[in-house]
């Protein structure tokens, strides 16, 4: 999924980088007309000539330490990056060979063999750890042309609106006569045109989204839920131990003992078959495929409802991704379904084990009898067949599905009260099909994707449990199941190892002495050079954001940057891949190089509109949690005016990664400017456009040719 | 325990603000004194010591927010200055803040914006400066044309700004003469040219008497303070809409006043959680010298209905014109559905700014603009909940630039205009932000290519505005800019015990 990336990073010839950097401000970066808003490129760097160039910069980061200054030179493409090195070079190798002489290691040949300076650039690209596409899979022709027709049906909707109040003409008198007007006046009747009544295939990517990315990581995934399944039944046991051992739970709990005796009866044999122990291991471990017995199923609802009614406010604070009540939809609560789902899976073991699993071998205890006429109601032909594995996944399935619908029908109260707020008796009904809709599916990917999982875990554990397992001795087998047992008495124990994990890696990469960034707002120096370029003058519209931030020592801080980058990445590709990042619409695209053996993060940022507001979006939307976890273990070096030495400052502290940190907003946008570097030159393709312009003429397009329902054809003419 | 800090309530605690120490601005429009005159004056050379005695002896003279009662019964929110015949309040601007202070680190805890001011010096080689293109000042607006700037020198330069207010005319004229008086005793001198005794003072009048000058009710859509939004208002009684409606326009104190907690939840104006003495219970103040070309606004919706409808008849005119402003004449909203039934369940239950209906969402009633245009001057100005697909984030980031509006019209002849004056904590993050992102940007709410038709300014002259329409959108073509700038700054609006602090230390230190 294009567009593609370039980032070339050479350290600079010993001073020359004042040269070089009065050089490309001179004779490389493009002029900026304002009052059209069009960039004309030098004559020695004719960026405009290549056709699949969507943004070009140059950057120079000065020197430091022992470190020499280094040029950065950054690309986004369309097309296999050694073509587009090529065609560079070959339209430019005058300007490109009086830049690189400057850096170390270019080839002497010079100008003379333009493959080599080819070679040179290729050998010098860092690529992206993490690159965002404002809109992906398009191209820059597809971009220009699709504006311009846009352009030109707003033009012939608004003729069409004066001849129709002047009375010059009658308006069409069905949508799809409206329709077909605009397809005939905007496009048909000029034949250049033609292109536009091509349907356009978006990228599978944004199609299908995150099931794409499901099938695609699915080796990954399986080997990931056997890991943690690993670490589920083996790392708990010491910590059972612990807690059965001690004094706390062995006399006054009288529950315990019949949990023991439950235990016990689940390891028995069934009709004086010689149960070995591998077996009685399996099924215990092998829970997921056990049919869920109806307590589990009470205890799960029940849990649900009490942990639903508890959250209230406090679960959007457990999910990284969403900020207010209303923002409710369903991917916003996967943090707490996450939460609930932990939750079940406990509980499910819990109840497994208490219920015996044959009827055969009950008693006739009162607590039996009412599971069992509980369990008769749901599935009466347990108690006549022997259960086979198709038996127990269709209930299964059944159960999952029930507990789908119980997620829905919460889900849906809980949205319903903004809907209802929001929305008034006519467009209500409309907009809460469409979100019920919308849920749905959801939550269909949701319950699929978690029962595909469990089966993989299932059949890890089934494997573990044939081969390692078995060599375990059976009082290991019960204090396991007992930490288990008591784990899921307390849903809590789950979310607090989850900001364990996040208090302990916190602790590790917030490590040093550095001064706190609230004191940047103290200085005087604004870092002015840095952001001349912004709001006014060459990029009126469009601005770039380069920051350059280091990485606090350890290795710790290394390995969590380049997972979260990674995981960003992904989403990136799979999830934000509709114009917005984590709600952020304004990025038309955006890199994250880990410079410097990854000592350095670089951000590379084109973007639309002014500064403020866009840093503002950082701060105030969803994406503050993504801004956190890539920044939190940063700072930056401040000179101070006209001295040598430099003070460190840290990115606002954050809270358990995700929280605070950029939501102190004075703090960070004083660090953020701090970091800037100074764009020294800056070419974009589409300079007028923002990137809700360029998703909303490729949907005009698309949309024009289809048989569109009332409410499709009316967002068209909303936009003209 | 980590889990108490991840689940620590973020519940609004019951906020109280000092009001007998905050001046009387913040808290009332001062409806009853129609008559005013902001008198800029400078330090000239006038000693510490005498500015200190001057300062001490203003601070007494402040009207204060605590003189009037702010009520909240089951209906609305009332608030009525008790009948003091006249009112002061004093503004500074970032020479007189650093004037007074110099010698200590004050100033470093003051806004950036309000540190370099509206109309800042250009950087050489610049042909504008970065805050004039964020705020749309340049070409004819450029600051270079004003009749006064916050960052004047010598003769015009403004230390701060006697804000009086009276009743009737001739008090103010006494007023004013008393206060000239005042400056010039203690050695200061009120800004202007002294050999022509030219002042600026900027005469002013009320807008509730009379409409703004294109003939709209101004001033409407204040947002409440949390703090004056009391829990005896009977919240139960209006319907979940109706609630939100009125909620809208209730923000946190720290949005207006510095030191109070602002909707992001932090101390406004505090570095690192703590706040300048200096800073606490004062706001920011935009003040602006705005001039409105009635006949060109008035000949452009002539032309425009011509267009349009084939006549210019008044009724289509006016159409032009509420389209252009978001609001009939009388300050009506223009929603169609106005009359549905959760709109009409918070009739006569919630405090109403004005008489008029006033407090519709825009989302649930107008979501695409076929009522009140997306591009028109008051859905640019607030676009309350209708920025983003989800009201509700929506609304929360509207109310991050709310601001608190105390305009008076230009009472001088000649001139029709206005004299804006916006209250805000944060001038980058509000007055700029609505500035540049909503009033000033070409692609609001996904439109493309136009500005406010109202107050706009491009460089390349005219505007267009589009009115949603169906089956096709109707376009307003050439739309020449109606306002022009001609003067501004940036002021503080500093608390009483700030004042006197300052006074006793420079009086401390004219005595050493």
């Amino acid at each position: 999924m294009g567009p593609n990336c370039l980032t070339v990073i050479v350290p600079i010839r010993d001073g020359r980088a004042v040269e070089l950097k009065a050089y490309l401000k001179a004779e490389i970066d493009p002029d900026y007309h304002a009052i059209d808003g069009t960039l004309t490129c030098k004559p020695k760097m004719p960026f405009h000539l290549l056709e699949g160039l969507h943004f070009a910069s140059f950057v120079i980061l000065d020197d430091e330490d022992a470190k020499p200054a280094r040029l950065v030179f950054e690309a986004t493409f369309d097309g296999a990056r050694d073509a587009f090195v090529n065609d560079l070079v070959r339209i430019a190798t005058e300007g490109l060979d009086a830049i690189f002489s400057n850096c170390r290691g270019y080839p002497a040949t010079g100008p003379t063999l333009p493959a080599a300076i080819s070679a040179y650039l290729i050998a010098h690209d860092l690529g992206a750890q993490l690159m965002f596409r404002g809109a992906p899979g398009r191209t820059v022709s597809q971009i220009k042309r699709e504006a311009e027709l846009r352009k030109r049906l707003k033009t012939c909707a608004s003729k069409e609106a004066v001849s129709v109040s002047n009375g010059l003409s009658s308006t069409p008198n069905s949508i799809g006569g409206v329709q077909s007007l605009l397809q005939t006046v905007g496009v048909r009747r000029d034949a250049t045109l033609a292109w536009a009544e091509d349907r356009y295939r978006e990228p599978p990517e944004i199609t299908f989204g995150l099931a794409l990315a499901f099938v695609r990581f699915l080796p990954l995934i399986a080997v990931l839920s056997g890991l943690w399944w690993l670490l589920y039944v083996l790392l708990l046991a010491p910590f059972a131990d612990w807690l059965t051992q001690g004094t706390f739970f062995s006399q006054p709990y009288a529950g315990l003992t019949e949990i023991y005796s439950s235990i016990r009866a689940a390891c028995t044999p069934i009709d004086g078959q010689a149960d070995t122990l591998c077996r009685r291991v399996a099924r215990i471990v092998a829970y997921p495929l056990l049919p869920i017995p109806p307590v589990a199923l009470l205890l799960v609802l029940t849990v649900l409802a009490i942990r639903w009614l508890q959250h209230g406010r406090n679960l959007l604070y457990v999910n990284p991704f969403a900020q207010t009540r209303t923002n409710s939809a369903f991917s916003n609560l996967l943090g707490a379904i996450r939460y609930v789902a932990s939750a079940l899976t406990v509980l499910v073991f819990l109840a497994s084990l208490v219920e015996t699993p044959d009827c055969r071998t009950c008693n006739a205890s009162d607590y039996n009898t009412l599971v069992l006429s509980l369990a008769w109601l749901l599935r009466p032909h347990t108690f006549c067949e022997p259960k086979s594995l198709a038996s127990h996944w269709s209930i299964n399935v059944v159960v999952f599905l029930t507990i789908a619908a119980v997620f829905a029908i919460l889900l849906f109260k809980r949205t319903t009260i903004s809907i209802r707020d929001q929305f008034l008796a006519d467009i209500g009904a409309y907009e809460r099909s469409s979100k019920l809709k919308l849920d749905a599916l959801r939550i269909g990917l949701f319950v699929t994707g978690g029962a595909l999982a469990v089966s993989l875990v299932n059949l890890a554990s089934r494997l573990i449990s044939a081969n390692v397992l078995a060599v375990i001795p059976p009082w290991l087998v019960i204090l396991i199941a007992t930490c288990v047992v008591l784990a899921g008495l307390s849903a809590i124990f789950w979310l607090l190892v989850w900001h364990g994990v996040l208090e302990f890696v916190e602790r590790r990469i917030q490590t040093g002495d550095y001064r706190p960034a609230d004191e940047l707002l103290l200085r005087a120096d604004q870092n002015e050079g840095a952001y001349r370029r912004e709001d006014w003058g060459n990029n009126r519209r469009q601005n770039q954001l380069v920051s350059l931030t280091h990485l606090k020592p350890g290795w710790w801080n290394y390995v969590w940057l380049r997972l979260t980058l990674y995981v960003i990445d992904v989403l990136g590709r799979y999830y934000f891949n509709r114009g917005s990042l984590g709600d952020i619409p304004t990025i038309l695209s955006a890199r994250w190089v880990l410079i410097d053996n990854g000592r350095q993060l670089l951000f590379l940022d084109h973007y639309s509109g002014a500064w403020d507001s866009y840093l503002s979006e950082f701060v105030d939307m969803g994406a503050v949690k993504g801004v956190n976890a890539i920044w939190t273990n940063t700072f930056i070096k401040v000179r101070s005016n006209g001295k040598d030495a430099t003070t460190a400052y840290e990115f606002p502290r954050t809270n358990y990664i995700f929280w605070k940190g950029a939501q102190n907003e004075p703090a960070f946008k004083a660090y953020v400017r701090h970091s800037q570097i100074e764009t020294l030159v800056w070419y974009g393709a589409y300079p007028d456009l923002d990137i809700v312009a360029v998703n909303r003429a490729t949907a005009l397009r698309s949309g024009l040719f289809e048989d569109n329902t009332m409410d499709r054809c009316d967002a068209i003419l909303q936009d003209l | 325990m980590p889990f108490s800090r991840i689940f620590k309530g973020t519940r609004a605690e019951a906020v109280r603000v000092d009001w007998g120490d905050v001046q009387v601005l913040v808290r009332f429009g001062l409806g009853n004194h129609p008559c005013s005159a902001f008198l800029a004056f400078r330090f000239a050379d006038a000693s510490n010591d005498e500015i200190g005695r001057w300062l001490s002896a203003v601070t007494t003279r402040v009207t204060r927010a605590d003189a009037g009662t702010f009520s909240a019964d089951k209906a609305e929110v009332r608030c009525k200055l008790a009948r003091t015949p006249i009112v002061l309040n004093i503004l500074l601007t970032a020479q007189g803040v650093d004037r007074l202070t110099s010698g200590t680190h004050a100033m470093r805890a003051m806004a950036p914006a309000f540190r370099e001011g509206m109309a800042p010096r250009r950087n050489s080689g610049d042909s504008v400066a970065r805050r004039s293109v964020v705020l749309g000042d340049t070409g004819l607006n450029d600051p270079q044309h004003w009749r006064w700037r916050d960052s004047d020198e010598g003769e015009q330069r403004i230390d701060g700004i006697l804000l009086l207010y009276a009743t009737s005319p001739q008090r103010l004229a006494e007023l004013l003469s008393g206060e000239i008086d005042h400056l010039t005793r203690h050695g200061m001198r009120p800004t202007g040219r002294s050999e022509t005794s030219e002042r600026l003072v900027l005469q002013g009048k009320l807008a509730k008497t009379s409409p703004e000058p294109f003939g709209f009710k101004d001033g409407i859509s204040q947002p409440i303070l949390e703090s004056d939004w009391r829990a005896d208002v009977k919240h139960e009684a209006l319907s979940d809409l109706g609630r939100r409606a009125v909620e809208q326009s209730v923000i946190r104190t720290g949005e207006i006043l510095l030191g109070y907690r602002n909707e992001r939840g932090a101390i406004a104006g505090a570095i690192g959680g703590d706040l300048s003495p200096l800073l606490r219970n004062g706001t920011y103040v935009v003040l602006r010298e705005l001039h409105q070309n009635v006949d060109a606004f008035d000949s452009f919706a002539r032309e425009a209905a011509k267009a349009h409808f084939g006549t210019d008849h008044g009724d289509h005119v006016t159409w032009v014109k509420e389209r252009m402003v978001g609001r009939r004449h009388n300050g009506e909203m223009l929603t169609s559905t106005n009359e549905a039934p959760g709109i009409k369940a918070k009739r006569g239950s919630m405090p109403r700014q004005g008489t008029l209906d006033n407090d519709a969402l825009f989302h649930p009633n107008d979501r695409y603009g076929l009522a009140c245009p997306l591009g028109s001057h008051i859905r640019r100005a607030n676009p309350r909940d209708s920025l983003g697909p989800d009201p509700g984030t929506a609304m929360r980031l509207g109310k991050l630039r709310r601001i608190l509006r105390r305009s008076r019209l230009i009472a001088a002849n000649g001139h029709s205009g206005m004299y804006f004056m916006a209250l805000n904590a944060d001038i980058a993050g509000q007055f700029e932000h609505i500035q540049q992102n909503w009033i000033n940007n070409e692609r609001f709410m996904g439109l493309a290519e136009e500005v406010d038709p109202l107050s706009h300014y491009r460089p390349r002259g005219k505007t267009q505005m589009t009115i949603q329409h169906r089956p096709f959108n109707i376009r307003l073509k050439d739309i020449p800019p109606f306002v022009s700038v001609h003067g501004g700054g940036y002021f503080f609006l500093p608390g009483l015990a700030a004042l006197a602090t300052i006074a006793a230390n420079l009086s401390g230190r004219g005595a050493r």
